[in-house]
Formats: structure tokens, C-alpha cells, sequence
């Protein structure tokens, strides 16, 4: 037991170095040279820069060293915490990053409550009422929504709540602390299509953890003794089938924290996927590795929590 | 006498056994068709969007690029169906061409994903071992980004063109197809039949390719259409987001995108139809790929 979380904790730092390496590699060993970018502004702005100016900025960057220097500078700084300044404005990254991972954790978070109010209940009834009218609708209602772009759905609504309402999201965001009203009134919109997308797959999920669990032994044991169906069901069934759905859920909101880029867009919300593609925009790389990094690294900081978790929590599961 | 007369039998019945095996599997495929109805409609679905875009410029009735500026925002009608937008053009005929792009992309994007990935799947799964374990921590790390972030590193990093676009979306399928083609190479590597080939003594490239890969052909079609929603999708986001397909070629995503926005309530049509264009296409392939699994995976059904 002991060695299995030291083998897997061990496996979290190449993992996490492979995608260091493959950030960094993606953003430099490409066409095309970022001072002339940064100078010309991606604009075919005549040639009013010399070259001197160019190798003043390349060296400005450290973009004149090998690549190899360059990325060992980078990963220093970025295991000391250090994620470099932004290109385009100057300012430190991280700091322009945490208040905007706090508003797309919370817009996740949202989401998946959302989404589990709905998959929950649904994925149940679906699966008790398996094969009847209900469950082809529930089944049937979660492959739409996962087929409608969410940054349509996102449209549509705010059409809907235009027309019906006569109701706009307010155009600046409100802190949560400061104006915690406001801040909820913009968010649970777009929470509310973000969680509409997520609540088909755990719907579909729970479902299927349901029905599995309702065949098993225990469960034909418990209506042999004569217990309540909802008994059985809350007790018995529930309690084993919605492990994996819990864990999916907490992924979710993780996941989210990158995956929600449109719909900040639509909804304009000062997330990390707007900022993300603000500097993806502007060619600005410092932004765009630090991005990415945090989300992978948090994805597989995850991964290793829930590895864990099964590890403590299911005996059963044996590790060699 | 009587040897010939038993070859004659034998190849009689294998001869019937043939003809039986070509009916049932006529009559299966009806017999799905009318118990899923479901697959059936999303086979249709699929089969119609593919019509409308080899036929795009003989179904669309005018140029998708023509501006039209005395049919400005005007509302769909019998001759523009679908209303023009802001430009005063066509919106039935862009989304007859969106067609065009969408599947494309989505197709080879899927191909060049799965495809990739199936390769990598199957050595994986084979050699298992150290090789195996180096690909498995590249396709976690591969996954631990989301499609879009990962899709817009790589349009960031080369640019938008539509070989670019593919290659991005491709990107992010490619870790699904590694999962699912190893894990069934596993198993498949432990049946009888493999081990007897290597027993007479099969190269591992052969007992791969002629023993493993055609076997892997049910996942593989699996993934495929299950993934090609998704690449359609995650082109409509890029093309929304402005880095996916440039105009003027017309993209679903990119019609829905900036401007379009503000004419939400007054001329709602320019987005009402692209939107809807993406989601019945995406919803045929997710339909289609159900009744795919369902016929082509016994195990699953009914799941």
C-alpha cells in the first residue's frame, strides 16, 4: 500500500515534466519569430525596426540562447513560483492570473452542482424505470444537450432572457466578496449552460453505475430479507453506485477550470479561459505556458488525489 | 465414386452455409434498422448533411460570398429560406457550404486522430512493458488538457489554416484512440490464436498486423464516429472563438461568431441556423455511432 502511493506520487513529476516540455517545445520550435510579432505587432507595419532593434528584443527574451538554456530558465523559475511577465502588458503573470482562476473555479463549481441536481435524480430514475418511456426521454434530452455547441446554447439564452425577461447580464463583473448578489446573478447563467453540457455524461454515468449496482448480490439479498424497494435502494444500491459519479463530478469542476473558455466569451467573464484567449490572441507565450501549465497540473494533481482516495477508500481494489 | 460425391456434399452445404450467413446478415442489418430507430434516423441525418455538401453548389441558390446590401438583415423568405445577415448574404446558402468544412474537418481530423492513435494503441498494447508505460504517461499528460485549450496551443503555435485546424483537433482525439485500441490489443494479444502464431513461430510486426489489427476494426469504428461530434464541435469553437476557419470561407462556428452576437434579438435567424446546422449534424453522428456500437459491441448493449 505504502509503495503503491509512493509509485504514484512518483509518477505525478515525469508526467508533469513531459507536459513542461511539450508547452515550451510547441511554443518555440515553430515558424516564425516573436520579436518580429512583438515589434510589428503581427501587423505589416513596413520595416521601421532595424535589426539591431530585433536582436535587442530577442535578447530582451533570452530568445538568443539555446533552447535548451531557455527552457531549463523557464522550469527554474516556474518551480519557484516564478511564471515569468506577461509580453504585451509587463505585468507578472501570476498575478494576473489568480483573480481569474478564482472566478473559474467558482463558475465551475457552480456548474457541477448544477449538473449534478440534474444527473443525479435523472440517472436514477433512468436507471430504476430502465427501458420505459422516462428513461428514452432522459436519454434522449442528454444526447441534445451534448450535441448543441454550449456558446449557442449560451446565445440562445441570453436571447431568451432578452425577449421574455427583457433581462441583459450586467456588462462589468462583480467581485463575490464585494457584491456576492451581482456576483451570483452573472454567473448562473452561464453556470447553467456549462452544467446543462455536463449533466448529460453524468447522467449517462450514473445511470449505468445504478443498473450495474441493482444486479449485484447484495441487492437481490436485501429484497430477499424484504426490505423496502427504498430502502434498498437509498441504503444498499445508491451508496456504492454513486462513488464513481461523485469522483467524476469533482473531476468536472477541475476539468472545467480550462474547459469553459467559450462560454466566458459568450458570457464575457474574466475567467482563465478569457484570459487565455486574450493571450493566444496576442501571441502573448509567457501567459499561454503558465495557462496551460496550471491547467494540466491541476488536472493531474487530481488524478493523483482520486488515485489515492481509491486507494484508502476500496479495499478491494488490490495494488502490486 | 463416393469421394468425389462427399466433396460435392461438402461444398454444397458450405455453399448453403454462405448463402445463409449473406440472408442473415441482409435480414440483421433490416433487423436493426427497424429496432433502432434511432441509429436509423441518425444514419439518415448523416447521409443527408454528406449529400449537402458534395452538392453544395447546386443546392445552395446563391454565392456565399455575394453581399447583397438591398437584402440587409432581412427575414428568411421564399427565396433567401433562411433570412441574409448582416451583410445581406444568403444564410441558407453558407450553411449549405458550412456543411463542406465541417465535415471535413471533423473527417480528417478523426482519421488522422484515431488512425495515429490506433497505430500507437496497438505497439503500446503488444510490447506492453516499459515502451508501453512511457506512451501511457504521455497519453495522461495528453489528456490533462482540455480539447479546446490543447487544440488552441497548437492553433496558437502554427497558425489557422484548415491542415493546421485538422492536425489540432486530430491532436485531441489522439490519446482516446490510444486508450481504446491498447486495451483491446491486450486482450486480443492473450487469445489462442495469437499465441499459436507465435508458436510457429509469427514475427511480432506480422502477428500484429494480420492477427491483432483487423480484430481491433469494431473499437476502432467506434471511436471513430463517436469522436467525429466532437471534432465538429471543437471546430465550431475554435472558428467562434476567431481562430478556427478564416473568412470568407463559411464556417458554422465563425457565423455565430463577433458581430453576429449583436443581432441576437433583431435578426436572430443568422444564428438560429448555423447553431441548428451543428447540432442535428452532431446529433446524427451521435445517434449513427450508438446503434454502431450496439450492433458491432454485443456487450454493450443496452447500456
Amino acid at each position: 500500500m505504502r509503495a503503491y502511493i509512493l509509485r504514484r506520487m512518483a509518477l505525478f513529476v515525469p508526467t508533469a515534466f513531459g507536459v513542461s516540455v511539450f508547452i515550451f517545445l510547441m511554443l518555440h520550435v515553430i515558424p516564425g519569430d516573436y520579436a518580429t510579432t512583438l515589434l510589428l505587432g503581427g501587423r505589416d507595419r513596413a520595416l521601421v525596426a532595424t535589426e539591431e532593434d530585433f536582436a535587442r528584443v530577442r535578447s530582451q527574451l533570452g530568445l538568443d540562447k539555446p533552447l535548451h538554456i531557455q527552457y531549463a530558465t523557464w522550469a527554474g523559475k516556474l518551480l519557484r513560483g516564478d511564471l515569468g511577465v506577461s509580453w504585451i502588458n509587463r505585468q507578472p503573470v501570476l498575478e494576473r492570473m489568480l483573480p481569474r482562476i478564482a472566478v473559474s473555479a467558482q463558475l465551475g463549481l457552480m456548474a457541477v452542482l448544477i449538473a449534478s441536481i440534474i444527473a443525479i435524480p435523472g440517472g436514477v430514475i433512468a436507471a430504476v424505470r430502465q427501458d420505459t418511456f422516462i428513461d428514452y426521454v432522459l436519454r434522449f434530452v442528454s444526447m441534445i444537450f451534448e450535441s448543441m455547441p454550449n456558446f449557442w446554447i449560451g446565445l440562445l439564452l441570453i436571447v431568451g432572457l432578452l425577449t421574455i425577461f427583457d433581462w441583459i447580464p450586467p456588462i462589468s463583473y462583480a467581485n463575490l466578496w464585494e457584491d456576492p448578489w451581482d456576483n451570483l446573478m452573472i454567473l448562473i447563467f452561464p453556470a447553467m449552460v456549462v452544467g446543462a453540457r455536463s449533466s448529460a455524461g453524468m447522467l449517462r454515468m450514473t445511470r449505468s453505475s445504478v443498473l450495474e449496482a441493482l444486479r449485484e448480490d447484495y441487492v437481490r439479498t436485501a429484497e430477499a430479507k424484504g426490505l423496502y424497494r427504498s430502502r434498498i435502494l437509498f441504503i444498499h444500491v445508491l451508496r456504492n453506485a454513486l462513488l464513481p459519479v461523485v469522483t467524476l463530478a469533482g473531476f468536472e469542476i477541475v476539468f472545467l477550470m480550462g474547459g469553459q473558455v467559450v462560454i466566458e466569451q459568450v458570457f464575457n467573464i474574466p475567467g482563465l479561459g478569457n484570459l487565455f484567449i486574450q493571450a493566444v490572441g496576442s501571441r502573448d507565450f509567457p501567459v499561454i505556458q503558465a495557462i496551460v501549465m496550471f491547467i494540466a497540473g491541476v488536472v493531474l494533481l487530481a488524478n493523483l488525489v482520486v488515485d489515492l482516495m481509491y486507494a484508502w477508500l476500496d479495499p478491494r481494489i488490490r495494488y502490486t | 465414386m463416393t469421394l468425389p460425391n462427399i466433396a460435392r456434399q461438402a461444398d454444397e452445404r458450405t455453399e448453403a452455409t454462405l448463402e445463409r450467413r449473406r440472408m442473415t446478415f441482409t435480414r440483421m442489418t433490416l433487423h436493426h434498422l427497424r429496432t433502432k430507430p434511432l441509429g436509423t434516423a441518425g444514419l439518415l441525418m448523416v447521409l443527408a448533411i454528406t449529400v449537402v455538401a458534395i452538392f453544395a453548389p447546386a443546392i445552395a441558390p446563391f454565392d456565399y460570398q455575394a453581399q447583397n446590401y438591398e437584402a440587409v438583415r432581412s427575414s428568411p423568405n421564399s427565396t433567401q429560406l433562411f433570412g441574409t445577415d448582416q451583410f445581406g448574404r444568403d444564410v441558407f446558402s453558407r450553411v449549405v457550404y458550412g456543411a463542406r468544412i465541417s465535415l471535413i474537418v471533423g473527417f480528417f481530423s478523426v482519421l488522422a486522430g484515431t488512425g495515429v492513435g490506433a497505430v500507437i494503441g496497438l505497439f503500446s498494447g503488444y510490447f506492453m512493458g516499459k515502451t508501453d508505460a512511457v506512451i501511457q504517461r504521455l497519453v495522461d499528460m495528453w489528456m490533462s488538457l482540455p480539447d479546446l485549450i490543447l487544440a488552441l496551443v497548437f492553433v496558437a503555435a502554427l497558425g489557422n489554416s484548415i491542415p493546421n485546424i485538422i492536425l489540432a483537433i486530430g491532436a485531441t482525439i489522439l490519446p482516446r484512440g490510444v486508450r481504446v485500441i491498447r486495451s483491446s490489443t491486450i486482450s486480443l494479444r492473450e487469445t489462442d490464436y495469437v499465441m499459436a502464431a507465435r508458436a510457429i513461430g509469427s514475427s511480432d510486426l506480422r502477428i500484429i498486423l494480420r492477427h491483432i489489427a483487423p480484430n481491433t476494426m469494431a473499437p476502432f469504428l467506434i471511436i471513430m464516429s463517436s469522436m467525429f461530434g466532437t471534432a465538429i464541435l471543437t471546430e465550431a469553437g475554435l472558428s467562434f472563438l476567431g481562430l478556427g476557419i478564416a473568412e470568407p470561407t463559411p464556417s458554422w462556428g465563425r457565423m455565430l461568431t463577433g458581430q453576429a452576437a449583436q443581432y441576437l434579438s433583431t435578426a436572430p435567424w443568422i444564428l438560429v441556423f448555423p447553431g441548428l446546422a451543428i447540432s442535428v449534424t452532431v446529433l446524427g453522428f451521435a445517434f449513427a455511432g450508438d446503434a454502431l456500437r450496439d450492433i458491432l459491441d454485443p456487450r454493450q448493449r443496452g447500456r
